[in-house]
């Protein structure tokens, strides 16, 4: 009954989501320019994202177990989660007017999941594409270059740990700007997650035991790109795997419960 | 009393007020600094990466360690303000008055520039400090004079360059949305991210013939002891030339863009 019920609610919100999509991708096909822009935007980034790849390329060393073909491949994990963390940032930026100009009691009213509504009604679908494409070329670039192996476990487990990856990154990287409900100005927030966010420029393997330590276990960022590529390369550890997943769960419970303590913050800004 | 002066003033107060932006704009950079203090560790300590860049490692570090501030430095942000008074019209109240645009521009810009520059001069003070004692960087008063003249001449070119890139609002009203990519893109060329002379003679070749290397790289490239005397003074020529030539392109530009604005502003 439960699990029937369950599956009933999980399918309303998938449905919901695709009305969201279908609403953002027509609005930006409407105001193409802006499209356009965002797509040009992410390229302008990615150029950032590239040329690390081609100074690796340029020194032509290993980074431990890591040939440059490698690293294309944990880059391009990288952009291909930039451009999921992308599709639904807007929403995370709007966060804090929403709460300050007390737009979200139109949303409280509403009869679904105040979190899925506000964090995932507008979607971009122009840095999303851009960052999604580029990323996806350089996976199989890289992958390819380096050998690795093709088969149905590593592919399934891959896109299994990229979809773990996404749950990972919205829920860490949502706590942050769920500051607003009680400081004004988040911006300075977002410019340091933004930041965190980019340390996953290089594989893992660059920094330190310690950093290496406090980006999987305490900031997990670098179970973000790093856990799926290490798993294709044989050599993500059992124990790691189970943290691969756990990590998601655990921080998307976190979140949760940060987004009701926030709510329960929460007192329109009208009088 | 200089209606630039004026101008310059206000630039100043203004950068005053939005100090907490520029505060956390370098707190990002540091990030970036870190990554690359790792990456280029690694490969210094690992491969005879010095071989490959042409840079020594301690040419490397104090690169890294300035570049990423130069860049900041340089950056200019008026560009989406000239659009705007090209798209709605805010152009009108500049043209009435006694002062020339570009030289408005030029002297809010530098004002801007003033707080940002006494606060980065501090901290580069003390990392080159560290470098001096750190990475054996060797440094005379001389070089430090150099690279402040340089540094002022470049974020004189970035503006004309930025200049030109913003009066591009005569033809193309939408031209704002590509300000981000635009930027973005010339700070990388600049060498803002890496210097791009690692990648091979001809690409530095190349890239010396292009205006935007010495906005960043040539700068940051007179501290960490790369170029003589020679090489320094070509390089300070380069920058003079390009500010002139730069120059004339937004004379011209403003000139035929006036005659559209003209033409189509009601």
């Amino acid at each position: 009954m439960r699990v029937n019920h369950f599956l009933k609610e999980m399918k309303r919100y998938l449905r919901l989501f695709g009305v969201f999509a279908k609403f953002s991708l027509m609005s930006q096909l409407e105001y193409r320019a802006n499209f356009v822009a965002g797509v040009a935007v992410e390229l302008g980034w990615m150029l950032i994202k590239l040329i690390y790849v081609a100074v690796v390329y340029r020194a032509g060393v290993n980074i431990g177990i890591l040939t440059p073909d490698h690293i294309m491949l944990f880059v391009g994990i990288y952009v291909m989660m930039t451009g999921f963390y992308m599709f639904y940032y807007p929403n995370f930026v709007s966060l804090s007017s929403l709460v300050r100009e007390g737009g979200l009691d139109l949303h409280i009213v509403k009869p679904v999941s105040l979190q899925f509504l506000v964090t995932l009604r507008q979607l971009d679908f122009g840095m999303f594409l851009a960052d999604f494409v580029a990323g996806v070329i350089m996976i199989v670039l890289g992958w390819q270059r380096a050998g690795l192996p093709v088969n149905f476990v590593s592919v399934v487990g891959f896109i299994f740990l990229i979809i773990c990856a996404n749950l990972l990154t919205y829920s860490m990287f949502l706590i942050p700007h769920l500051l607003c409900f009680w400081i004004v100005s988040t911006k300075g927030v977002a410019d340091l997650t933004a930041a965190l966010w980019d340390f996953n420029n290089m594989p893992q393997l660059i920094y330190g035991k310690w950093m290496q330590r406090i980006g999987t276990f305490i900031l997990p960022v670098f179970v973000i790109t790093n856990f799926p590529g290490l798993f294709v390369m044989g050599e993500l550890s059992a124990g790691m795997m189970v943290w691969a997943v756990a990590a998601p769960v655990l921080f998307f419970f976190i979140a949760r419960a940060v987004w009701k303590c926030a709510v329960r913050n929460y007192s329109s800004a009208s009088s | 009393m200089n209606p630039y002066r004026c101008v310059f003033q206000m630039g100043m107060e203004k950068s005053l007020e939005y100090r907490a932006n520029f505060f956390l704009s370098l707190l990002s950079t540091v990030f970036q600094i870190i990554m690359q203090v790792f990456l280029w560790n690694y490969l210094y300590g690992n491969s005879d990466a010095g071989a490959v860049t042409g840079y020594t490692y301690s040419q490397i570090m104090v690169y890294t360690l300035l570049a990423a501030m130069v860049s900041k430095l340089v950056s200019t942000g008026f560009e989406y303000e000239v659009n705007e008074d090209i798209k709605n019209g805010g152009l009108n109240k500049y043209l009435v008055r006694p002062v020339h645009y570009m030289s408005y521009r030029y002297f809010s810009f530098l004002g801007e520039k003033i707080p940002q520059l006494m606060l980065l001069l501090l901290i580069a003070a003390a990392l080159v400090t560290f470098s001096v004692l750190r990475l054996g960087l060797v440094l005379s008063i001389g070089r430090i004079l150099v690279f402040l003249a340089a540094l002022v001449l470049g974020i004189t070119l970035n503006f004309f360059l930025f200049y030109c890139v913003a009066l591009i609002s005569f033809w193309l009203t939408d031209v704002n949305l590509m300000f981000g990519t635009v930027s973005v893109v010339i700070v990388v060329i600049s060498g803002g991210i890496f210097p791009m002379d690692i990648f091979g003679e001809k690409f530095a070749f190349v890239m010396g013939l292009l205006p935007f290397g010495y906005t960043t790289q040539f700068p940051s490239n007179i501290i960490n002891g790369r170029f003589d005397t020679v090489q320094i003074a070509t390089g300070l020529l380069c920058q003079l030339f390009w500010i002139v030539l730069l120059f004339f392109a937004g004379k011209v530009m403003w000139k035929r863009g006036l005659h559209r604005f003209a033409a189509v502003g009601g």
